[in-house]
């Protein structure tokens, strides 16, 4: 049976549906800035919920679990992105950028690096909870931090 | 405030402010766990994107759906060995290939790897297309057979380098068994070499393998995973010649997504080559490399030095409230208690973190004296590696003077000397580091406080403070520019405070009970 069917046939347990009501908007935010597209954002951060629910019980941290879940959930499309572009050779997506430098420079970097970036910036996490939802150490998230702002100042200053 | 504070606050506010083209509105709750129109838009571009590629015909399907019968032979292009539906395509016009300067995983690659140089693993035949010579190295690497569903595509190519994307297109059991490994994929570096192309590295999405280090002892470090499956990871450790080293190790992934491998293998500096694959009844990735060789050199010592425009090995002593330069060298050791972060894998690859302060990073030979190499970390890139390439002396020949030669502070370029305490304030209340607070106003996340462990007395604070700063490790920050502050009860704490006047850092001193001081635990702001 797949987890969505699964999901569909149990109802959720209160507490998850509270959680889902007041954090919704706030992983919504997150993923977009993850991902750059609202539309993604929201299957990104109703995956993550869905894919946690049979396991709410023995969840301890829902937030930290459902940041790692939405990270890697974003991860997974701008890969798929970045492959579909290099296959076809398209020119971004213009119907969801708007004239923002900064902004475009962020879309433009790799996913892990944005990801850190949004994490780090965004979010305010320390290193080693971005490590965390990374799955690396926390010298590599340095370096990615790193790295992504020298991409960012080197892309404004063109 | 610098340039580096405005841009990270211009991107914290870019960051504020596109997070609110997601409204409040968003916060229309949808409970069902499944939701039709988000998942029918994923199956779209889903299905748009897989017609696209059956267009462009680049997929190629290297492998029967029978194992047993494969013929593990190095085929020609277009004659198989692919299922019957499959074909062999060429890429129509390469594109410009930026391969070795910004790769899709660089960040996973042990650090001081270089894809463009790296060993090979695995060498083609000559004449062999790179597809070919992907799927002949497949068939060498997987158990019996590469499974079925297991599938790779050329994304760029020149004349002398080839990118491949691996991924699974369907379940390793066939149809009907299951769905896909999910987030199963990665990338295969090809270089053409000597008239036939090789690999030089296949990586996984997710699988790092940046903190592995072979430093000429021994291969250490770990393997981590952010793979969600229930999948295990499998590391193998091999000579040269595939002969499997102790040292090899299995994982079980966690329900946190996040996996750790510690690897460790007493290889001495012989070559290491590194094999890591999920395993689910079938091994189902593949990532595999030659290890750089970071060679431990005991005549060769790495030296921190704040920058100066001289151009020679300097280290400060820090530690007592009147500062003093000394030329003098540094060991790695001390090096590494100086400075906020300083990882050292022996003197010839050391990766330099100091948010602090520029620095300047030399490798010198104990023998001669001379620098062999040098890297300027500049306080906007306060984070740098250093790698020692076999450079002649001559090439690079920097006397360094002893502690003999040493030059007067004044004659310094810039230099403006910075005491341990600078001032002295009245605080009308306990001193606390500033806060870090997130969108919400919530403390995001909390401050440290460390604890000293064996606090040292003293019949004054300064003095206090300087012998807090003397013990092995303590605070290896902020050891200048500190300023005194006297609480309403007379407590004295030491803090230093950022560009905007907020307090960075606090030292907190207790007044003994037989009239001695001691530093008995510092805080410093999560920021």
């Amino acid at each position: 049976m797949r987890l969505a069917d699964q999901a569909h046939n149990n109802a959720w347990p209160a507490e998850l549906e509270a959680f889902y009501a007041a954090e919704w908007t706030a992983f919504v935010r997150l993923a977009y800035l993850m991902t750059g597209r609202r539309d993604v954002a929201e299957e990104v951060v109703q995956d993550a919920f869905v894919s946690c629910a049979p396991r709410w019980a023995h969840i301890d941290k829902p937030r930290a679990y459902l940041r790692t879940a939405v990270a890697n959930g974003c991860r997974d499309w701008l890969r798929r992105l970045k492959l579909d572009r290099e296959r076809n050779a398209r020119a971004p997506d213009a119907d969801h950028m708007e004239p923002d430098e900064l902004w475009d420079a962020l879309g433009r970097l790799g996913e892990r690096r944005r990801v850190a970036v949004v994490l780090r910036f965004y979010e305010d996490l320390p290193d080693s909870e971005i490590a965390e939802v990374l799955g690396c150490a926390p010298s590599t998230v340095r370096s990615l931090v790193h790295r992504a702002l020298a991409d960012l100042r080197r892309e404004v200053k063109r | 405030m610098t340039d580096l504070d405005t841009f990270e606050a211009d991107l914290r506010e870019m960051l504020a402010r596109r997070a609110k083209d997601v409204g409040d509105e968003a916060n229309v709750v949808i409970l069902h766990p499944h939701s039709g129109p988000r998942r029918l838009r994923r199956r779209s571009i889903a299905g748009a994107a897989a017609v696209i590629v059956a267009l462009a015909g680049l997929t190629i399907g290297l492998w029967p759906g029978g194992g047993d019968s494969v013929d593990t032979g190095v085929a020609a292009a277009g004659s198989g060995p692919g299922p019957a539906n499959a074909t062999v395509v060429q890429h129509a016009e390469p594109q410009v290939v930026p391969w070795g300067t910004s790769t899709p995983s660089e960040d996973q690659l042990p650090a001081g790897y270089q894809l463009g140089s790296g060993q090979a693993i695995y060498r083609g035949d000559r004449a062999s297309t790179p597809g070919v010579v992907v799927d002949a190295y497949f068939r060498s690497r997987f158990r019996g057979a590469p499974p079925p569903g297991l599938g790779a595509s050329e994304v760029e190519r020149t004349d002398r380098f080839a990118l491949y994307r691996w991924e699974w297109t369907s379940s390793p059991g066939g149809e009907g068994d299951g769905g896909k490994p999910e987030g199963l994929g990665g990338w295969i570096y090809l270089r053409e070499g000597d008239g036939a192309w090789e690999i030089t590295a296949a990586t996984t999405d997710g699988v790092d393998l940046v903190s592995l280090v072979s430093d000429g002892q021994g291969l250490h470090g770990r393997v981590t995973s952010t793979d969600e499956s229930a999948f295990s990871l499998e590391a193998v450790v091999s000579d040269g010649s595939g002969q499997e080293l102790q040292g090899s190790g299995e994982l079980y992934a966690s329900e946190q997504a996040v996996g750790v491998l510690d690897v460790a293998a007493d290889v001495g500096p012989n070559q290491v080559q590194v094999r890591v694959q999920h395993v689910g009844g079938t091994w189902l990735s593949i990532t595999e490399l030659v290890m750089p060789q970071n060679i431990l050199d005991t005549d060769l010592v790495v030296i921190v030095d704040p920058a100066t425009d001289d151009g020679r090995a300097v280290a400060e002593q820090l530690a007592t409230d009147e500062r003093v330069i000394e030329w003098r060298r540094l060991e790695a050791p001390e090096a590494r208690a100086m400075y906020a972060t300083v990882l050292f894998r022996g003197p010839r690859f050391a990766e330099v973190w100091d948010d602090q302060a520029s620095l300047v990073v030399y490798l010198v030979s104990l023998q001669n004296g001379t620098v062999l190499e040098d890297v300027t970390l500049a306080y906007e890139s306060s984070v740098g590696v250093l790698v020692a390439a076999p450079l002649a002396p001559a090439q690079r020949e920097q006397p360094i003077d002893g502690p003999e030669s040493e030059v007067p502070d004044e004659a310094r370029p810039g230099f403006e000397p910075v005491g341990l305490v600078v001032a002295t304030e009245s605080v009308s209340a306990p001193p606390v580091p500033v806060i870090c607070l997130g969108v919400l106003g919530v403390q995001v996340p909390p401050n440290e406080i460390t604890v000293v462990a064996q606090p040292v007395a003293a019949d004054t604070p300064a003095e206090a403070l300087a012998a807090f700063f003397e013990g092995p490790g303590q605070l290896p920050v902020f050891r200048k520019g500190l300023v005194e502050l006297v609480g309403p009860d007379g407590a004295v704490s030491y803090g230093y405070r950022g560009e905007a006047g907020g307090l960075l850092m606090v030292i907190r001193l207790r007044d003994q009970s037989n009239g001695s001081f001691a530093v008995f635990e510092w805080e410093a702001t999560a920021c």
